[in-house]
């Protein structure tokens, strides 16, 4: 679990977000929503020391976030950010990068660390182009490759930058389905992205961030019916029930 | 099973690449002690093996000339190209090489100040150089630490520096031409004339170095990543890329210390490896290192042959040779890679 209390982030002088106060669970698909600029990525690279706090604490299973070590923090908190590169390796050895906060200078990988690899290829679906080379891959398929190399960092949270964006729909679904069977096995999954309905649709848990502080926060349901979000993005968000549950859609 | 039998096909691939790679340099060296201005057998060079204490014409032309010089060759071109490949996934940059980190100019403006300081003190240009080019460097990556240590800082630091260091030396040469001389051979870059006593010290550092950037080529593949993705992974992304910086201006100042400024190899051999197949920082390391080898040697002994009995420095007819060459392979490969 990751507890913010009392966060501020933004760069240098200029405050992005105010007063943040808000629990990340395990176990549970927290999406935070908002409109471009509110911060939102900001907000997941102070939680990973990417850049610093400008007051506030961040509180990862108990410690202090500065008192963790690169390597300690990274075998808690995995990453994937919004842009990428997309190296000229194999699949199987991206995902080993993922191994990398378990290796310390000059040891080489073990079977472990193999293992993981596999189940995390495995779980992701990637196993079966685990050969192949990363620019042959769609970008589908190398976003399941990036997440794959999360998911081998054995962490207990993921962060997720906009990992939909580019995506065709059936690869934004595939997206969503892996980021809710994380949280089945007791991730806390924290993902960014701009699909209302698909966040509302998956989410646990919605932080909707805006105006420099954090609006809303509840499940799906709640937040829905709070009508921020109409607010927030000047839209108009309807719900629908189906023969799969409860849907969302813009009008 | 079809998987883990790809994954051994591509294995075995790297490793031909790597073993083709070492048996073109084994004959390239037997070539290159053969080859020159008195041109030696293989059997003149089993004699003179056979019998060090034979002070033959050809014996003294085999251990004072070729071997230094072959030796030369080989050092220079795996110091250079395996640190334009280290500087090239360092800063992400393709276009980068060794110069950018400062190390020429640095190198440049030592033997400049040497060579204005009178013929006295030649002897001592190859040190200069050696420690101009770190100094150069060292500069660079604190005024690029000063300010965030990121990529283009790192650049950016490399040209201002360069073109700072650059000025100097062109006011050096334009208040005394006579510098021209000794800077100019430095600025071409030869092997010719060499001695092992002149490569020894450089032999020295470029082995530690080398070996050192193999125990963190999984660095340099996470560094690979990006930025983000290097630090979210535990790495302290700045440390490591200082590291491999000075890692790479030690083999290319040590490299420059004798053969002067041979930069194309540094620039074209890690990207040639590069498109060729795989970016496994072991195996972009170890090929480049073996390529630059290659190439140098083979434009060396081109160099020597050519116009015999006269001799082209070699710096030049690298450019001569590489430049075309690599543009041919960029307009055989065009839109072949994905990320430049």
């Amino acid at each position: 679990m990751i507890e913010l209390r009392n966060l501020s982030v933004g760069y240098g002088s200029r405050t992005i977000l105010e007063n943040i106060d808000m629990e990340i669970h395990d176990s549970r698909v927290l999406v935070l929503l908002g409109p471009n600029g509110c911060g939102k990525s900001t907000l997941l690279k102070t939680i990973l020391a990417l850049q610093p706090k400008l007051s506030g604490e961040i509180i990862v299973n108990g410690t202090a976030l500065e008192h963790l070590t690169n390597r300690e923090r990274a075998r808690q908190m995995a990453y994937l950010p919004q842009s990428r590169t997309t190296p000229n390796i194999s699949v199987r050895r991206m995902v080993l990068h993922g191994r990398f906060p378990y290796m310390s200078y000059p040891r080489q990988y073990g079977e472990d660390d193999f293992r993981a690899v596999e189940q995390a290829m495995e779980l992701t679906g990637t196993a079966e182009y685990a050969d192949a080379m990363m620019p042959q891959l769609s970008g589908g398929q190398q976003q399941k490759v990036y997440i794959a190399m999360a998911l081998a960092q054995g962490t207990g949270t993921i962060l997720l930058d906009e990992p939909t964006t580019f995506l065709d729909a059936g690869s934004q679904l595939d997206t969503y389905r892996l980021a809710k069977s994380f949280a089945g096995e007791g991730k806390a999954v924290v993902l960014v992205t701009h699909d209302l309905p698909l966040a509302l649709q998956y989410a646990d848990e919605i932080a909707v961030l805006a105006e420099g502080k954090l609006c809303a926060f509840g499940t799906p349901e709640t937040v829905y019916g709070s009508g921020v979000l109409d607010r927030v993005f000047g839209i108009a968000l309807k719900q629908t029930e189906t023969e799969d549950g409860r849907r969302y859609y813009l009008i | 099973m079809k998987n883990s039998q790809t994954f051994s096909i591509r294995n075995s691939k790297k490793k031909a690449i790597l073993a083709g790679l070492l048996f073109l340099l084994l004959v390239l060296i037997v070539c290159s002690l053969c080859s020159g201005a008195v041109r030696l057998s293989p059997a003149d060079i089993l004699h003179v093996l056979i019998n060090p204490q034979d002070h033959s014409l050809q014996g003294s032309i085999f251990l004072l000339s070729r071997v230094p010089r072959t030796c030369g060759s080989v050092l220079a071109g795996m110091a250079f190209a395996a640190s334009g490949a280290v500087i090239q996934t360092v800063l992400n940059n393709p276009l980068a090489a060794p110069n950018i980190i400062g190390v020429n100019s640095g190198a440049g403006l030592a033997v400049a100040l040497v060579s204005l300081a009178g013929t006295a003190y030649l002897r001592i240009l190859p040190a200069a150089a050696m420690a101009g080019a770190l100094c150069g460097a060292a500069v660079v990556l604190v005024i690029a630490g000063k300010t965030g240590a990121s990529r283009m800082t790192t650049i950016l630091a490399g040209i201002a520096v360069s073109s700072i260091f650059s000025a100097c030396i062109d006011a050096i040469i334009t208040l005394a031409p006579d510098t021209l001389v000794s800077y100019s051979w430095f600025r071409i870059g030869s092997l010719a004339g060499l001695t092992m006593s002149r490569i020894r010290p450089a032999f020295f550092m470029i082995l530690p170095a080398f070996l050192l950037l193999l125990s963190l080529a999984k660095q340099m593949d996470v560094l690979m990543l990006g930025e983000s993705t290097a630090h979210s992974l535990g790495m302290n992304v700045k440390r490591i890329r200082t590291i491999l910086l000075v890692l790479a201006a030690f083999l290319t100042g040590a490299a420059v210390s004798f053969a002067g400024m041979i930069g194309f190899v540094g620039l074209i051999v890690p990207h040639i490896i590069r498109r060729a197949g795989d970016e496994d920082s072991l195996y972009v390391l170890l090929s480049s290192a073996l390529g630059g080898a290659v190439l140098l040697t083979l434009c060396d002994i081109a160099a020597r042959i050519l116009f015999r009995p006269y001799e082209m420095p070699v710096g030049i007819l690298l450019s001569l040779l590489g430049g075309p060459f690599f543009i041919g392979l960029l307009i055989k490969q065009r839109g072949g890679r994905i990320h430049d």
